[in-house]
């Protein structure tokens, strides 16, 4: 007991601290909705919640039902990769490889020396790259192997990750103690240099221009004196050039951020829901949807854009999550498992 | 299942129905004096149940931890993470938190964690267990859900020597010398255990057999006794050295893990109790150190503490008549903690005054009114009174006793100080305790020791660490709950033959549920708490004739869930363990030789306690054990 009481108040922070992406098909129809359940940490409860929109049917534990196993200890993200769905799960520093469809597990990437991976993004056909927050890396992954080849240092508790061209961001948090991007040369996997942005920058979202939009969740200094913590900001980076096209204070401890398919209005959790205009970098209504999330989610489709936000609840028991329209009225709602950390859309 | 059935039918039919001839000697129920209650009386006359575990028993238990006594002897359950790592005490449906260590009846709960890990403590090291239920806060203050009781007695006419070689590298050598000139007794004693902890199990993760990892497990612990006695005055100095150095190990999704922890605790307890008059006085001052230190290498963790601690306690009983006595006791708790994880070193004081009567209006009613104040530095005062009563329907044989009282718990030092999220305006979980149970002894009919007590327990301000709606969890006065059952307790010994038979067993049925919604839409009102299973059973039988005895110890544990909603997953399925043990002793002049195996899980059970923690299958301990009296 005593050693889950010292380490999770420290994991816990940094997992709710920092926000997380999972790939989305925009297509005709919105055929599924995945939520990926964190867990709590160290239970290794985490789970699949599978929403039908046109059914509205829910299943829970769908990894767990198709594959016969848990999954592991704290589900973070998921990045699609061709008829492949690459599951990052955290706490348990491995990356399962399934279908896409239907979550059949084909692999499982082990990654050494319990780095934690937290986002995964192709750089290449058969190269991927997976930020390790306590390994203060980059792991390089074969995609053909499915195995770490090898490991690139970066600055420390790097959470977020991008691609853009031969380069790839990312950003190093520091729990809040660090405010740099590392940049990488993804043809030599070495770091060629370093951008600085906010305080606690925790993940990247890029733009069809390539424009890359940072979201730094600010500082928290002493934590029993709120007096003392840096604002949130949001960079704007120039993902071809390297170069930071503009910043913004948004105040508070930034979560989630999504944009739309328009490329013109960005969502960030923050408190609130905030809009923001994408063009004239300001924020449009601080309060979008009054309600605070645990995580966002984006979905395109000829049934058109929704937003979804996903509640934890009090963390131990199942959450729920609720779509909202583009004028921030609900829209519908199901339960999902525990910790709904971030959605995953199934287009077609 | 068949087997679990077959043992506890067969277990309560002898319970019930042995007509077999008394053991003559048998140390029966009724002389039983237990002291976890305060009240120095045979346990058959308390306001509340007490269960004691005796050397005996705890001697059996001889390689494992004191969560796997509690396991055996009482209705505790213990959720462990597997040998070498983490064990608690679970109570009537409540945690490590909620319930009370004591030794030499001064608390020992970690004072920034408030639990007590009962992985660090080897059964062995103690004379005897005192497991009482119904201790409430006018006994001791901070607890809500009973307490464990150890006291240490080394023999003064014994000297001990042993080793234990068991399964997945088990290593334990142990022993305690005692020595009794004029009025002075002086004892040694002490264990060194080295436990690589390597065993085979089936990973979920992997998917195949593995050997446990990173579960090493390193315990050296030594107690030192001095003792003075004359004419009624009597001086105790009891010393317990306690070093930890092991893995911990995490569940079978997180891999080997890098995380190690080191505990050492430097506990010294002086007594004096002397009698003026009709005034029977007793004063105690308590110092320990204890150090918990934590490292985890991949995840950048460095935690180090210290905790300090300096309690005095004067105890004064006045015995007015054959019908009323008072106990008066004032006490005074001084407790530093010094740790990396706080801005800076935290202080609690803590002054009490207790009354305690002790009212016999006539031979068979015992009434028990108590109160007592505890003032705080940090948070204030906290009021416990309590009301019991013992009624002797046939003296000796079929007694009643309830027990009505007020507990509380005071936060921890990480509840208040843990800066991200620590709350000094944290109030005490408060609880209203109210029990009943009748008693049955083996004068009656000679069916053996029974007891069946009933409880009911309603928490408000209960502490739990929640999102308090910002990024960071927040301690808060959280919780409503209820938790409410029964527990039942059996010991009989007989004679058939020549053969000498013992049986004994705890059960309990505990229905523990979150009382009140939290929150809009709170999906876990009404769902058993997590880790509480609704029934446990444990159950032990032995057979002796001569020099040899064969012993089966029998643990059932119902279904249990990892989550506070129910219905989220699958419940972790029951369990029933089943271990034995053949000891054989021989005894030539002053020296007694015992050589004992015990073979743990002999049915090897694939299980789990706590979720994707697995335990160990088959396992054997063999012990060999060298006495020598030195009386004269």
């Amino acid at each position: 007991m005593k050693r889950p009481l010292l380490i999770a108040f420290v994991i816990i922070i940094s997992l709710t601290a920092a926000c997380k992406k999972s790939d989305s098909d925009s297509g005709t129809t919105l055929n599924g909705v995945f939520v990926l359940n964190e867990g709590n940490f160290g239970k290794a409860n985490a789970s699949i919640t599978a929403y039908d929109p046109v059914t509205g049917e829910v299943s829970q534990n769908q990894y767990e039902n198709e594959n016969g196993s848990p999954i592991g200890d704290i589900l973070y993200s998921a990045t699609e990769i061709g008829d492949r769905l690459y599951l990052v799960v955290n706490n348990s520093s491995k990356i399962e490889v399934v279908d896409k469809e239907t979550l059949t597990k084909i692999a499982t990437i082990r990654i050494a020396n319990e780095a934690s991976p937290r986002e995964l993004v192709q750089v290449s056909e058969n190269k991927a790259y997976v930020t390790n927050l306590f390994g203060n890396s980059v792991s390089v992954i074969d995609l053909e192997t499915n195995e770490e080849a090898s490991i690139i240092a970066v600055g420390s508790n790097p959470e977020g990750i991008a691609v853009v061209g031969e380069r790839v961001y990312v950003a190093n948090s520091g729990f809040g103690n660090s405010n740099t991007l590392s940049v990488i040369n993804t043809a030599t996997d070495e770091v060629t240099g370093t951008i600085t942005v906010g305080d606690n920058p925790v993940s990247i979202l890029k733009q069809d221009n390539d424009q890359l939009w940072v979201v730094c969740a600010g500082a928290y200094g002493d934590f029993s004196d709120p007096n003392d913590d840096t604002p949130g900001m949001i960079y704007v980076i120039n993902g071809t050039t390297a170069e930071v096209v503009t910043s913004f204070e948004v105040g508070g401890h930034p979560g989630d951020l999504v944009l739309n398919d328009l490329d013109d209005v960005a969502y960030l959790m923050n408190g609130n829901v905030m809009s923001i205009d994408m063009n004239t970098f300001e924020v449009i209504d601080s309060a979008f949807i009054e309600k605070n999330f645990y995580s966002l989610g984006f979905s395109t489709s000829d049934e058109g854009q929704f937003i979804w936000g996903a509640d934890a609840k009090n963390f131990a028991q199942s959450g729920l999550a609720i779509q909202y329209n583009l004028n921030g009225v609900k829209v519908d709602s199901f339960p999902t498992g525990i910790i709904p950390g971030a959605f995953y859309f199934s287009a077609e | 299942m068949r087997f679990i059935t077959l043992f506890i039918a067969v277990s309560l039919w002898l319970s019930a129905n042995v007509q077999a001839q008394v053991v003559s000697d048998t140390l029966k129920m009724k002389e039983i004096t237990v002291t976890s209650t305060r009240y120095r009386i045979p346990v058959i006359k308390q306001p509340s149940h007490t269960v004691l575990i005796d050397s005996v028993q705890l001697a059996n238990t001889n390689g494992q931890s004191l969560g796997e006594a509690l396991s055996r002897y009482s209705s505790i359950f213990v959720r462990s993470n597997a040998p070498g790592a983490v064990s608690l005490a679970s109570f009537r449906g409540f945690g490590g938190e909620q319930t009370r260590v004591l030794w030499e009846g001064m608390p020992i709960n970690h004072s920034m964690l408030g639990v007590l890990d009962l992985s660090l403590i080897r059964s062995g090291a103690f004379s005897s267990v005192e497991v009482s239920s119904g201790s409430g806060s006018s006994t001791y203050g901070s607890g809500i859900s009973g307490s464990v009781s150890l006291a240490s007695l080394i023999n003064s006419e014994e000297f001990t020597a042993g080793q234990s070689i068991g399964s997945n590298s088990n290593y334990i050598t142990f022993g305690n010398i005692g020595f009794e000139a004029g009025n002075w007794t002086l004892g040694l004693g002490g264990s060194i255990q080295e436990n690589e902890n390597d065993y085979r199990y089936y990973d979920r993760n992997t998917e195949q057999e593995e050997n446990r990892r990173h579960a090493t497990f390193d315990n050296d612990q030594f107690q030192l006794q001095a003792g003075w006695n004359k004419e009624g005055k009597r001086f105790q100095s009891k010393f317990w050295y306690l070093k930890s150095d092991h893995e911990i190990p995490e569940n079978v999704f997180v891999g080997s893990g890098t995380s190690r922890q080191y505990d050492s605790a430097y506990r010294w307890v002086n007594s004096f109790h002397f009698r003026k008059g009709n005034v029977q006085h007793g004063i105690k001052s308590y110092l320990a150190q204890t150090e918990l230190d934590y490292f985890d290498s991949n995840r950048n963790i460095e935690s180090i503490s210290t905790g300090r601690e300096w309690n005095n306690e004067w105890t004064a009983t006045a015995y007015f008549s054959p019908v009323v006595s008072l106990t008066n006791i004032t006490s005074a708790y001084f407790t530093e903690v010094k740790t990396n994880n706080y801005t800076e070193k935290k202080y609690r004081n803590l002054l009490s005054e207790q009354l305690m009567a002790e009212i016999s209006p006539t031979k068979a009613l015992g009434i028990f009114p108590t109160i007592r104040v505890d003032h705080y530095s940090d948070f204030g005062a906290a009021v416990s009174p309590s009301l019991g009563i013992n009624y002797q329907i046939i003296e000796d044989e079929i007694y009643f006793h309830s027990l009505v009282s007020r507990n509380f718990r005071a936060p921890t030092f990480n509840d208040l100080y843990w800066p991200q999220g620590g709350n000094e305006d944290l109030k005490p979980e408060t609880a209203i305790l109210t029990e009943a149970g009748i008693g049955i002894t083996d004068q009656w009919k000679n069916i053996g020791d029974h007891n069946l007590t009933f409880f009911r327990m309603d928490i408000s301000n209960g502490i739990k660490w929640n999102p308090g709606g910002g990024t960071f969890f927040r301690a808060q006065n959280y919780l409503s709950l209820l938790s409410y059952g029964v527990e039942w307790t059996a010991f009989k010994e007989f004679e058939v033959g020549t053969y000498k038979l013992s049986y004994s067993q705890s059960s309990s049925y505990t229905r523990s549920t979150i009382d009140e919604a939290r929150f809009e839409g709170d999906a876990a009102v009404g769902d058993q708490l997590p880790y509480v299973p609704k029934w446990k059973y444990s159950g032990s039988f032995s057979v002796s004739r001569g020099e040899f005895r064969t012993s089966l110890y029998g643990n059932w544990v119902s279904e249990r869930y990892s989550t506070e909603q129910n219905d989220i997953r699958d419940p972790e399925p029951s369990y029933f363990v089943l271990d034995a043990s053949i000891n054989y002793s021989k005894t030539i002049g002053k020296t007694q030789l015992d050589l004992s195996l015990q073979v743990n899980n002999i049915l090897d059970e694939q299980y789990e306690v706590v979720r994707l923690y697995p335990q160990p299958l088959r396992n054997f301990l063999i012990t060999l054990t060298i006495k020598h009296k030195n009386d004269n």
